[in-house]
């Protein structure tokens, strides 16, 4: 970032913010990820309350995502659902103020780093049981929230089912690379083995897993989730996409045997989200397992191919190319017709 | 034809280099970028090991599949594009034989890519 940019992000964060909070000034700490589509800054607002620690998402190139605005305001009813969640306390979609659409929310202090997490649940095996049931107990409360009470640009992937809106997105985005017999398996299973459909759509987080978790260890208090984060992928279809893509072995990272995210037992999750009022649906869970890892298995060939086709020149986005294998494998083993 | 050392072990060396003595004077995301480079010279060293066999087996297990829908002559295609056909003609193979052709190619894909991602039960052999 020029000295320029950064002056003109500073300034006019510092103004957004300052018409709520005095007159304050921010201070960018550092760069905490360059993702895909958005860039995320760690920073500081100075004013007469003090400090506050924030982080700053720049939005960019975006696959799916929500808006930055849209985004605020579904945290803010996830988080009166009782969801744990950042506090934002600022959005806005028009480039104007800082230069390009942009949220700030208050930092969380915790762990985010999957390897960083199951490290602190290796120390402490407690730590991954009331994680499990927190994340249970929160994807409840957030599968409950009305929908007809949320921002309309949200999108709704309902029609004409969400399992059928789903396929009709995977093979939209198929169109658009080269040809994948795997891919093509996939899909093929998915129309033969549609689940029976939701009771109701509900709002759907869309990427919760280990890694868009913020979790507090022993250290800090008790430990367990203190925020779940990246809701840039939110829509309202079938509540199992969230524990299925949750559970992906992608998401494990080694620990095979805790299906959860690589620190928690399915039963565990699944027992606090139907004591917090959640239904589970085995064959829907079964159904978005493959869904998903059909989805990843797309999106790491379409980063792959922004690089190739010269949008990106980003090593990151290029190495994907070679992770698509192992959604491959992956779902060639959920979809094993010797399984079934 | 190139002098020693060879394209693998340039690649190893490339990969020891990055993890050994430069990702530990690299911060945030210089250190991220840096150590995908070196885990990607890892991938190419294995690749370059291992995927004249395995591709030579690719070629043979999708041709034997495609071959056995006799609407398709497979001959004059190349390994990426038997993949291609196979996943064209989906609807018309065999599910089981798909699956078993597909899952073979795609477990010497991930020996390449990352070994470790293996379920315990496709672990190759120790030498």
């Amino acid at each position: 970032m020029t000295a320029e940019r950064a002056d003109q992000l500073t300034d006019g964060l510092a103004a957004v913010l300052g018409d709520a909070r005095g007159d304050v000034a921010v201070r960018v700490d550092g760069t905490a990820s360059v993702g895909a589509t958005r860039r995320t800054l760690f920073a500081t607002v100075e004013g007469p309350d003090g400090e506050t620690p924030v982080v700053v998402q720049l939005a960019g190139l975006s696959l799916d995502g929500l808006s930055p605005a849209t985004e605020a305001a579904l945290v803010a009813a996830a988080r009166r659902a009782g969801v744990p969640a950042p506090e934002v306390l600022a959005a806005d979609d028009e480039p104007e103020a800082v230069g390009q659409p942009f949220s700030v929310a208050r930092q969380v202090e915790g762990l985010t780093v999957p390897r960083h997490v199951l490290r602190a649940v290796a120390a402490d095996p407690a730590l991954g049981e009331r994680l499990t049931e927190q994340l249970g107990t929160a994807l409840a409360r957030l599968h409950a929230i009305d929908v007809a009470t949320i921002d309309d640009g949200v999108p709704r992937r309902t029609d004409p089912t969400p399992t059928e809106a789903a396929i009709a997105h995977l093979r939209s985005i198929a169109a658009g690379l080269p040809p994948s017999p795997v891919v093509a398996l996939g899909v093929r299973w998915l129309a033969h083995h549609h689940p029976a459909p939701a009771p109701a759509p509900t709002v759907v987080h869309g990427d919760l897993r280990n890694g868009n978790l913020i979790v507090a260890d022993a250290a800090a208090s008790e430990g367990g989730l203190a925020a779940i984060i990246d809701w840039e992928l939110a829509h309202v279809g079938d509540p199992m996409e969230d524990l299925a893509w949750l559970c992906l072995r992608c998401w494990r990272f080694g620990n095979d045997d805790l299906p959860v995210g690589g620190f928690g037992h399915l039963d565990d999750l699944v027992d606090a989200y139907e004591a917090a009022g959640g239904t589970f649906r085995p064959d829907a869970f079964a159904w978005w397992e493959v869904a998903r890892t059909v989805w990843w298995c797309l999106v790491l060939a379409l980063q792959a191919s922004a690089f190739t086709h010269g949008l990106s020149d980003s090593i990151v986005l290029a190495a994907s190319g070679r992770r698509v294998a192992e959604l491959e494998y992956d779902l060639l083993h959920l979809i094993d017709p010797s399984r079934s | 034809m190139q002098d020693p050392p060879d394209a693998a072990r340039l690649l190893t060396a490339m990969a020891d280099t990055l993890e050994q003595r430069v990702l530990g004077e690299l911060a945030g995301s210089a250190q991220h970028q840096a150590r995908v480079v070196a885990n990607l010279c890892r991938v190419l060293a294995r690749e370059h090991e291992l995927d004249p066999a395995l591709d030579a087996a690719a070629r043979q297990g999708l041709a034997d599949l495609l071959a056995a829908d006799d609407q398709l002559a497979t001959d004059e295609l190349t390994t990426d594009g038997l993949w291609r056909a196979c996943a064209e003609h989906i609807d018309e193979l065999d599910e089981v034989a798909t699956h078993r052709v597909l899952t073979e190619i795609v477990r010497g894909k991930v020996a390449v890519a990352k070994p470790e991602y293996l379920r315990p039960d496709d672990q190759p052999e120790a030498p």
